[in-house]
Order: C-alpha cells, then structure tokens, then sequence
C-alpha cells in the first residue's frame, strides 16, 4: 500500500450508519491479486450457459481469475471442465473459444484428452518410454466443482465452498424468472460481442443494477428512439418502452445475500415486453404473480462475481472477466426462449443491438461513464464514496412486494435509484479478501 | 458496321470507366462527410429503404448469416435507423460521444461486383485512424460491400455492408468510426 496512507485502507467502512468505499478498490494492483486468488480462484463463478455445449464434445473456454479453464460437454450429458493447459508442456488445448471434439489433440506435441480430461494418447510414446507409461498420470487438472443449474453453469477451482444452491440462494428466484420462460428451454442466440472495459470490474458489477444512472445516461437512448419512432413507427414487441428511462414506473431494489444483487422496473408497457408474445403459453403453467414478474417487470440481476442476468429491453447474459485493476473483459450474449415466435425474436434480439452492445446506443454510454469513474479513481486525495443514498427508506428483510415474490432478501429498498443493494456486494466482497 | 460494334465497345468501357468513377467518389464522399462531422448530408447519401449492417463474429474465423434472427454488430434498417444514430451523435447528451472522437477514413481497392440496369455493387477496404478522448490512438479495418440503387439523382447507397475485424472491442464504435 501506498506510503502517505491516503489511497488504501479502510476499504470499507461499515458503522454508525454510514458506508463509505475507498475507490483504490479500483485502482490497486495488490487489491486485484487478492481478489484473484480469493475471489475468482476460489468459490463459484459463472462459465457459460449449456446451450453453448449443446453436443458431446462441445466446449467452450474461458477464464477463472487467471486461470484459463474449458468447459467440455462428455458422454451422456455430462458436463466437465477443466484447467486449460496441456498436461505435458501447458499449451491452452482449446483453438477457438468455442467448438467440437470429442478429442482435444495439444497442436504443439500432438497429446490427445477426452471429455473426461484422460490422455489417450502420446506422439511417439514408445520412442520416449521404451517400457511404456502410466498415461493417467498425464490427466488434465479438473475444475474442482461444475455444475448447472436450470441451465446455467457454475465452476469452482476449490472444494472449500458451500454447495452451489447455497452460493445461488435468492438468487435462484429470478434466474428461475428467466430459465423457465420457455417449455423448451433457453439458448443462447448465435452472435454476441466482447468488448474490453478500461475500468474495475466491480464498477461494471455495479453498472448492470445501478436504475439511478438510467434517468441521465439513457435519457438520450430514449431520445434516440423516439425520433426513431416518430419516422418509422414500431407495433409491439420492436416498440420501445421509454417509461422506465424516464422514471414514470414502480421500481424496486434487493441486496439479496451473497454479494448478489437485483433491481427491478415495472413495465410502462406489457405489449412491448419481450415475452409480449408469449402470454398465453405463460398463462398455461404460471400463475399470475409470476407472470407479473417474469413479462411484466424488467429485472437486472448481479450474481456474484462475475455475472449478470438481465431481461428488461432484451434478455442478456453479461459475463465479467478482470484482466487487471483497470482492464475488463465483457462478454455479452443474447439468451432466449427456445421456440418463440420468430417476430419476437427478431425484437428480442434488435433491442439487444441498440441497448446492450458497446456498439449500440447505450452501453457506450454505460462504459463511458464507468470509465470516468476509473479515472476519477485515480484522486486519492478525496478517495471515499459515500453509498447512502435511500438508506433510510430501506427495509431490513422483505418488504411487501418481496413478500408477495416469496422472496427473502437481506434488505429492500422502494426505489431503484437507491443504492443500499450495494452494501451486501461490497461486505461480501470485503468479507472474502479477509476484511482489509 | 465494324465501326458501329467498335464505338459501341468503346462506349462501353467508358461507360464503365464512368459507373467506376461514380462508385468510388460516392464511397469517398461518404466517408468525407462523417469525417468531417456534416451529419446533415450523410442520409441523403441512402435510400429510403437502406440498410447500414455490421454483422457481429458467430466464431473467430465466421460472421453470422441471418441478420434478422442472429446478433448483429449494428443492424439499422431504413433511414430512421440512421437517423436515430445522428440524434444521438449530435446530442451532446451522449456520455460516449461527448467529446466526439476525430476520424480520417482510409479507403482503397474498391471494385464493382456486380451491376445491372437498376443497381449496382462494389466491395472496397477500409482503415479508420480514430483520436479517441478516454483511449487516444485507435486504428480499426475492414471490408464494405456496398449495394447502389441507379436513381434519378444518380447512385444511393441501399446496402452497406461493414465487416469489422477485430473481435474484441476496445473501446465505443459508432457508425463514423468503422
């Protein structure tokens, strides 16, 4: 840490009704090498979703912490994953971020691994070892936990964690909103985006389940879209619902436990709702509470770490993966309902391009504005924020529209431009670098 | 009779000397006129019916095929696509685009594909250098395949296909900076 002793600790600071962050969060390399080991290298993160290891051999690679890993579809379902280094000299296995093999061949000594992570083969073994060699020793290192839930999966690099339903807790409420809107299931649309964010991870954590910055930042999105409108008029499902942007809605805020976090917006209009379509079909297996908050409220969820799920213009899965204290990587894809009627997905997935894309209309803005807070960052000489806005409106525990949800969060709050949902993210957080 | 099938030939090749001409100062106007920032001009370079497409990589070595059901980079049907872009743009309300960045557009090896008796295409390669406030020096490429439509006030774009290579984006990217 720094000599002065101006940019560093306390981290938080969490007593007498205040909570105060010190942005060198942000900022510092050793704050980022304790969350990589204790955060991202340890307890569970989102990889992927399993429509993207539809088929046997199917993988798909990415990151945990530093830790490049691949998640590989095996015989009868089984999903695998595994530390992607080849066992002999650590080449990453994996050509694409995406694709099939039923055997993952090393492209630099010729090293063959099955779905299981076994070697099956070594280039000239005899010519190595004339008496043979004990391959299983050559296995590849697995990730310690994999597992799905509704779809979604989960890795963990250690074993020390609880189970993935606990890790999940309330959160499984509204990722059960988005996995179950389809009979048939979810996929995730072909095409997608990777952008790189210079800004901490944690800014764009809190980005995704900000609604105070919706009002400022997206009111030219709104803008945009009206103008859009008024020359080429849009019916249904591709009508934009400029209600929420400008704050006429009921909205809401939860810290439900575990660093997760949701905010929700009432939809100004049900018809433009990406599930507008589907209603009947929803109606057939879903009372109508649920129906509310699956088509009738728009939602953002922050599952901690390292991903979100929103379903509000369109439906997304927003994938984080730190680089370094001031570098992100953000994968953005569509997911869907399986089978929905094809004018719906065409609005589903034109909403995604001007809303969610770092090339449409209002995620540049989005990072443009987390990026100056990065660089804001940098002003150790004033370095706390202070999150208390609301904080005297928020109800520990459920409040009514919680209670309705059957949901139990830590607290909620009346209001989605409030910001206490923050506080479970950031003890949670705080918790896991040990309480620096 | 010779003389006829000659300057007929002739003819021909300046007509196409002449429709190659065309094609390459309206690419070079259209890229002149976002560089330069004069919004204003830059619809009336399109059809009514015109679509500005950046179809987004399925993988790393292939774009998506079907732009109506798949993720698009940037998929803007019709000029009120183009002109929702420019609300923005010009807004000074725009978080990214406040300041706006400084771009030259690079465009060369253009050649016409195609053409018959009311369109016409062309493919063509392209470098952006955008000064870009937050990021400083960007240098972006690609390709455009461009479908014109013959009118009376001469050619109009109907399609402009950009294929933009990189695949990790760095950074914001609007429709004057690709």
């Amino acid at each position: 840490m720094a000599k002065d002793g101006t940019d560093a600790r306390p981290l938080v600071r969490d007593e007498g009704g205040v909570f105060d962050l010190n942005r060198s969060a942000f900022t510092q390399q050793e704050i980022f090498d304790l969350e990589m080991e204790r955060i991202f290298e340890r307890g569970w993160l989102y990889l992927c979703h399993e429509s993207q290891v539809e088929n046997e051999g199917d993988y798909y690679s990415t990151q945990m912490g530093r830790q490049p890993v691949y998640v590989h579809r095996g015989k009868e379902g089984k999903i695998n994953a595994f530390i992607n280094a080849c066992a002999h000299r650590g080449a990453v296995l994996t050509p694409q971020r995406r694709g099939n093999a039923r055997t993952l061949t090393c492209r630099f000594h010729g090293w063959c691994f099955n779905t299981e992570g076994r070697c099956t083969k070594i280039k000239t073994e005899k010519v190595g070892w004339p008496d043979g060699v004990d391959k299983s020793k050559f296995s590849l290192q697995p990730i310690a936990k994999v597992q799905s839930y509704k779809g979604f999966i989960y890795g963990s690099l250690t074993d020390d964690c609880p189970s993935l339903e606990e890790h999940l807790g309330e959160s499984k409420v509204f990722i059960d909103l988005l996995a179950e809107q389809s009979p048939e299931g979810m996929e995730v649309v072909r095409g997608g985006q990777t952008y790189l964010i210079r800004g901490n991870w944690k800014l764009q954590a809190e980005n995704g389940v900000d609604g105070y910055h919706v009002s400022t930042v997206h009111r030219v999105f709104a803008g945009a879209m009206a103008k859009r409108e008024s020359m080429a008029p849009a019916e249904g499902m591709a009508k934009t619902e400029s209600g929420r942007i400008a704050g006429k809605v009921e909205t809401g805020s939860y810290d439900i436990g575990m660093g997760h976090m949701l905010i929700w917006a009432k939809r100004s209009d049900l018809g433009a709702a990406p599930l507008s379509a589907s209603l009947d079909q929803l109606r057939e297996r879903f009372d109508e509470k649920t129906i509310d908050w699956m088509a009738g409220r728009g939602r953002n969820l922050f599952v901690y770490p390292n991903v979100h799920l929103m379903d509000q213009p369109s439906t997304q899965i927003r994938v984080l993966i730190p680089i370094a204290p001031d570098r992100t990587e953000a994968r953005v894809y569509c997911i869907a309902p399986k089978g929905e009627p094809r004018e719906a997905r065409i609005a589903r997935v034109r909403k995604f391009e001007d809303f969610y894309m770092v090339t449409g209309m209002a995620t540049p803005d989005d990072m443009a504005a987390l990026e100056d807070v990065q660089r804001g960052s940098m002003a150790t000489n004033m370095p706390y924020s202070h999150v208390d806005r609301g904080r005297s409106v928020m109800v520990e525990g459920p409040d009514e529209t919680a209670k309705e949800l059957g949901l139990n969060p830590v607290s909620s709050n009346p209001n989605w431009e409030n910001e206490t949902l923050y506080y479970g993210f950031y003890r949670r957080w705080n918790e896991d670098l040990g309480g620096a | 009779m010779t003389d006829v099938i000659e300057r007929a030939a002739v003819s021909g090749a300046e007509r196409d000397l002449m429709l190659e001409a065309e094609v390459r100062d309206l690419i070079y106007l259209e890229a002149d006129i976002l560089d330069r920032q004069r919004w204003k001009e830059w619809t009336d370079l399109y059809t009514e019916d015109c679509i500005f497409w950046v179809p987004s990589w399925a993988d790393e070595e292939n774009m998506i095929d079907d732009p109506e059901t798949e993720i698009n980079t940037i998929y803007l049907k019709g000029k009120a696509g183009l002109e929702a872009r420019l609300f923005r743009i010009t807004s000074r309300d725009s978080y990214a685009s406040l300041p706006l960045a400084r771009t030259s557009h690079v465009i060369g090896s253009v050649r016409i594909t195609g053409q018959d008796a009311s369109s016409v295409q062309a493919s063509a390669k392209w470098t952006v250098l955008s000064m870009d406030a937050r990021r400083g020096k960007m240098v972006r490429g690609g390709w455009y395949d461009f479908d014109f439509a013959r009118t009376e006030d001469g050619l109009k774009i109907r399609q402009k296909k950009i294929a933009l290579l990189e695949s990790m984006i760095d950074g914001t990217i609007d429709i004057y900076q690709i």
